[in-house]
């Protein structure tokens, strides 16, 4: 069975290439099953490799099943192989991003049906172009490789950010996310420079298989500076502080590759890739602590600024980051598993919320919001009963798939908390309590205005979208209700299969005592209830809610601390004037001025041997014969010398 | 001398691709009075069924093995004669394939002779390659030669092609003069035609007496001159941009892979092999017309307007790069020299390709203006344009870039990084007009046949502003509706030609180490 892991590569690529040639001339059905069906088969080949790995007995023995190896490149004493590497951290990975992207792609039919022939394929091609590279990025079994596929998604999200190209403010959030992927990208580069350097080789099996820490003497600069550098491309990714302006401006592209690239999948790269290399951020303990830090701040502050935001999307992107974040924080204590559990019921629920945010949208002819919605619960009941599944699952109500996962994290924080004595994980722990908090406050804000009270605008034939979209909605509805079974802390199946793939092996309890844990789950899901009950209380039943409001927190809060502004006038400003400096002395004087007179002088030099085709056989013939006699007689002189 | 050699059925197996080759062309111009005239179409595909046997034939004289010396040393099928007899003959299918058309378009009804002659001027080449005798290789100079004089005037009725034909055969004819001069010298010096037999005697008299040198060195010098003809190297290339320019284009794009290969290889032959214990005598010579080839092929090709000519200069500094691979007298050189050929002989031929169907009469309507705007109009042919250009300006990701890394690595490797160097700046120069045809071919609008874009390149020409601006300006739909009718029709042959050059181009590019490593081999590298 793992056999046929290259097709995970294979088919999303065949589609991509078909659609992104053929696409045009093909008729819409024959698009979407192609676009649908690679992705279809490339899930099998992800279900077959999940169970053909089964589970395996004791932690960190890496099994690494390299399906093929073929050398690409030998320089010197450094090889880079091409290789696929099967573990059960890819193959969860690969699961989530073929099946979740399959009932996306099922959704997209319906939802982007109203596009021309043309931008339909170059749709679909584009969002196969995404699996394709998210595939390579997980299955790769270099850092190198991983580095394409990284890259490669931060194409993918581009394209299909600014998918819609004529709109300016599209365009505009494509480039941010680009330049901000980008900043990510360099980081990794960095990372890899001196990985090179310190191992000779980018193979998981070289740097951070076998060493296990072995080769590594803790708190080593360069491994904390590689531990940094990765942090770097992780938070431009997963859109953690001070990287995350690009998120919300994301929004921008269709909803579709919102619920795909920017909530379920991509955004997770930097999940899985400070999961994929723990050895490093083990035997770099500042790093840690600034991961621990990153993942609580920008959880929290993703959080609040949730809360005030009226366009539906910028709430969901919001609060991806804020969950982005958990996860971060549940790494940063050695919680691998449970951050890829909850990356996992995430992208359910996650998906699920934004294909619902789709649903409204949809019906509302494009309307993004908030303030133009309202009492849409008898108009939308699809949607609405997503909303709600996912809601309960995201503010992590019991039994819904996010209570399991964000318990895990959380009562893995207070265990380390507990072992080691630390006031700062009590504080991360509190944190992340409060975000819980917050969090069921501002979903179900966004809930009751939508859906509950009274319709604050008029649009004409509101009705629930075609089967395309609900189907899908309907299998992440019931994933979203029942997926957390498998990582129960009565029974965790989840983290007994990663056990294999994740060196320090945290089970559920964590070795804290079964009564503080359900201590900590009863905490948590107070908090959780709190924070819907508030919700209900202020926006549940008043039908104005949008008053203008001049309180400087609000304020705050809704500008999401005006770090936008900020940024640019503290970075980009500067560097736009540094910039136009060196475009003029450097670029315009220096180097333009330059080669421009090389090319002069090619120029001149070019006219002048041009007199030398005169067009005349004789002239021809004399170059020829005088050329022979220069010659010879150069040999002639040079011996007899 | 009493001449007693038995030839053996072995022997003529070893010249059986020359034999295929030869056989088709009779037989393609017997057929070819017996078809009626709408049915001779159709003769291009014999022609090409006799190319693929001639080229199996040359696969199974590789498998069978055994002696690769035949008639008493005068053929040889070693490995280099093998793989370039295979890039001859693939270049010779190449520019069959895209001939129906075009020739069609020109006007020229003996489609019969015409391929009869492609296939006799393609045997010249196959026996020039294999030949280890001197008296071998000026033979099959002149058979290479004499079809190609008739085919490089084959458009009736027009000036330039009889302009071709007839300056080709001169000053091929007075360079043919230097050729037989130096063997004849060379022969009086050591005695023998026998390559094999010139390297034992050379090699058995070193180091060269005072009484033997001048006349061996004398007469090698004018054999490299014979020969750097054929190849077009500076100073002996002046007629090639005018022959190529007059010639059936076709005709031009097989002669400037499969006469350069004939040549070079001969010339290898001579140098490296036979002349190995004195390369020290020829090897300033040899870098000399290197470098000059490299530079001035460049720098003559960065003004031309007429891309025909723009690219028969480019064949001339390919001639330079390819050069290099014998002048650093090694047979890591000999391997990317043939590693170039192949890479070279897939790339140019797409791009003379892509010019036939552009061209209108021969050596006329290919200026550089009848690109313009071919990216709008005809995306495919201008993508594929588009990746042989690259490839020619050697951009990674391109076979082209693979072959310089080979030819130039090599010479760094034989410390020769003079080679390397001016090699490299030749090619900087090469990039300034490869990519003036690509952005004539996306960024600017064709000036002609079109009322809209005239009109408004007049109005805006006036106010200075550049005609780029004309495709933003609202227009584009006019242009676009216009523009559709320029397009040039491309015969069902030459698109399967450039698709496969252009898949060539790009998958050898990425994946070269398969056919490298079969040049290694040919040349006798481990």
């Amino acid at each position: 069975m793992l056999t046929l892991t290259p097709l995970l590569l294979v088919f999303p690529l065949a589609g991509f290439v078909i659609l992104g040639l053929f696409g045009r001339l093909l008729p819409r059905v024959v698009v979407s099953t192609i676009g649908c069906g690679v992705i279809f088969l490339a899930f099998l080949v992800a279900l077959g490799n999940f169970f053909a790995l089964g589970s395996a007995t004791s932690a960190g023995q890496m099994v690494s099943n390299e399906q093929i190896q073929w050398n690409w490149v030998t320089a010197g004493g450094l090889q880079i192989p091409f290789g696929l590497l099967v573990d059960h951290l890819s193959a969860i990975m690969m699961l989530v991003v073929t099946g979740v992207g399959l009932l996306i792609h099922v959704y997209s039919i319906g939802y982007m049906s109203e596009e021309r022939p043309v931008a339909f394929a170059r749709f679909f091609s584009f969002m196969n172009l995404f699996i394709f590279m998210m595939s390579l990025l997980v299955l790769a079994n270099t850092f190198l490789f991983l580095l394409v596929g990284w890259a490669g998604v931060g194409l993918a999200s581009f394209l299909l950010i600014g998918f819609w190209y004529t709109r300016p403010s599209a365009v505009a959030a494509a480039q941010k996310a680009f330049v901000i992927n980008v900043i990510g990208d360099f980081g990794l580069m960095l990372a890899i420079f001196l990985m090179v350097g310190k191992f000779n080789t980018l193979n998981y099996s070289g740097t951070i298989f076998p060493h296990n820490g072995a080769a590594f003497s803790a708190g080593e600069m360069t491994t904390t500076a590689i531990a940094l550098l990765l942090l770097v491309a992780a938070a431009a990714k997963s859109a953690q502080l001070p990287l995350h302006v690009w998120l919300p401006d994301a929004m921008e592209g269709p909803t579709p590759v919102s619920a795909l690239i920017h909530a379920a999948t991509m955004v997770t790269a930097g999940v899985y890739l400070v999961a994929r290399s723990h050895v490093i951020f083990e035997n770099a303990p500042i790093a840690t602590i600034v991961l621990a830090v990153m993942g609580g701040a920008s959880a929290f502050y993703a959080a609040t600024s949730a809360l005030f935001q009226y366009d539906i999307k910028r709430v969901l992107a919001y609060s991806t980051m804020s969950q982005l974040g958990y996860m971060f924080m549940g790494e940063s204590v050695g919680a691998d598993s449970a951050a890829i559990f909850h990356l996992m019921t995430h992208a359910f629920f996650k998906a699920l919320l934004f294909m619902a945010a789709g649903g409204v949208i949809h019906a509302l002819h494009g309307e993004q919001d908030m303030r133009k919605m309202g009492g849409l619960r008898s108009r939308l009941p699809i949607t609405y009963w997503s909303f709600i599944v996912g809601g309960l699952a995201l503010a992590g109500i019991i039994p819904f798939a996010g209570f399991w996962s964000k318990d895990a994290i959380l009562s893995a924080i207070l265990a380390q908390a507990q072992t080691q004595q630390s006031v700062g994980l009590y504080v991360l722990w509190l944190v992340g309590l409060v975000t819980a908090f917050l969090t069921g406050l501002y979903i179900f804000r966004l809930i009751f205005t939508v859906f509950h009270g009274e319709p604050r605008a008029r649009f004409d034939h509101v009705h629930e979208v075609g089967t395309p979209m609900t189907a899908p909605m309907v299998i992440l509805l019931v994933l979203a209700t029942v997926g957390g079974f498998i990582g129960t802390p009565f029974a965790d199946a989840f983290s007994a299969y990663l056990k294999p793939a994740t060196t320090v092996f945290q089970d559920h309890l964590g070795g804290q005592s079964f009564a503080t844990e359900i201590a900590a789950i009863l905490v948590a899901l107070a908090v959780g209830l709190a924070g819907i009950a508030l919700a209900w209380r202020r926006y549940g039943r008043q039908p104005a809610l949008f008053t203008t409001n001049t309180n400087p927190v609000y304020l705050l809060l809704a500008h999401a601390y005006y770090l936008d502004p900020l940024f640019n006038a503290a970075i980009a400003q500067p560097v736009l004037m540094l910039g136009r400096g060196l475009n003029t002395v450097i670029e315009r004087w220096t180097l333009d001025g330059g080669s421009l007179g090389v090319a002069h002088v090619v120029n001149w030099l070019s006219r002048s041997l041009r007199r030398t085709e005169t067009g005349y056989a004789r002239n021809y013939a004399l170059a020829i014969a005088f050329g022979a006699i220069v010659i010879v007689g150069a040999y002639i002189v040079a011996m007899s010398r | 001398m009493a001449f007693t050699y038995t030839i053996t059925a072995g022997d003529w197996g070893h010249i059986a691709p020359q034999l295929t080759l030869l056989g088709v062309a009779l037989l393609v111009m017997v057929i070819d009075t017996m078809l009626p005239a709408r049915l001779r179409g159709g003769l291009v595909i014999i022609a090409l069924l006799g190319v693929l046997s001639a080229a199996a034939s040359a696969l199974l004289v590789a498998q069978l093995g055994g002696a690769p010396s035949a008639f008493f040393g005068m053929i040889t099928s070693d490995g280099l004669a093998i793989f370039s007899m295979l890039v001859i003959l693939g270049a010779t299918a190449l520019a069959l394939l895209i001939a129906p058309g075009y020739i069609e378009r020109q006007g020229i009804h003996q489609q019969g002779e015409y391929y009869a002659l492609v296939l006799l001027a393609a045997t010249g080449m196959l026996l020039m390659s294999t030949a280890s005798n001197l008296m071998m290789i000026f033979l099959g100079l002149e058979l290479l030669s004499l079809p190609l004089y008739v085919l490089c005037a084959f458009v009736p009725g027009q000036q330039i092609a009889q302009e071709s034909g007839m300056k080709y055969f001169l000053l091929s004819s007075f360079a043919s003069g230097f050729l037989l001069y130096g063997m004849a010298l060379v022969y009086g010096a050591t005695g023998a035609t026998g390559l094999t037999q010139i390297h034992a005697f050379v090699a058995s008299h070193m180091p060269l007496d005072s009484s033997l040198a001048p006349l061996l060195l004398v007469g090698v010098v004018l054999i490299v001159v014979g020969l750097a003809f054929k190849v077009s190297a500076i100073p002996f290339h002046a007629w090639t941009p005018d022959v190529y320019q007059g010639a059936p284009t076709p005709v031009t794009a097989l002669m400037s892979v499969g006469t350069k290969t004939a040549a070079l290889v001969a010339l290898a032959r001579i140098l490296v092999v036979a002349l190995g214990p004195i390369t020290s005598q020829w090897q300033p010579l040899l870098i000399a017309l290197a470098i000059l080839t490299m530079l001035g092929g460049n720098l003559l090709a960065a003004t031309q307007t007429n891309v025909k000519r723009m690219l028969a200069y480019s064949s001339i500094a390919h001639a330079g790069y390819l050069l290099i691979g014998i002048a650093v007298g090694t047979n890591l050189g000999l391997a990317a020299m043939i590693f170039y050929l192949a890479a070279y002989g897939i790339m140019n031929i797409g791009a003379f390709g892509v010019v036939q169907v552009i061209e209108r009469s021969v050596g006329f309507g290919t200026e550089l203006d009848r690109f313009r705007g071919l990216g709008a109009r005809q995306p495919w042919l201008a993508g594929a344009m588009t990746v042989f250009l690259l490839a020619l300006a050697g951009i990674p990701g391109t076979v082209g870039f693979v072959a310089k890394y080979a030819v130039f690595s090599a010479a760094v490797l034989a410390s020769h990084p003079e080679l390397t160097i001016v090699g490299v700046i030749a090619s900087m120069i090469s990039f300034y007009y490869y990519l003036r045809i690509i952005w004539a071919m996306y960024f600017e609008l064709n000036p002609e046949g079109d009322p809209a874009t005239q009109g408004a390149r007049a109005a805006l020409g006036a106010q200075g502003t550049p005609p780029l601006m004309v495709e933003s300006s609202g227009q584009s739909a006019v242009i676009a509706a216009k523009s559709v009718s320029m397009r040039q029709p491309i015969a069902l042959g030459a698109m399967l030609s450039l698709g496969l050059a252009v898949l060539a181009t790009i998958i050898l590019g990425i994946l070269p180490g398969p056919l490298f490593e079969l040049a290694r081999q040919a040349v006798g590298l481990p």
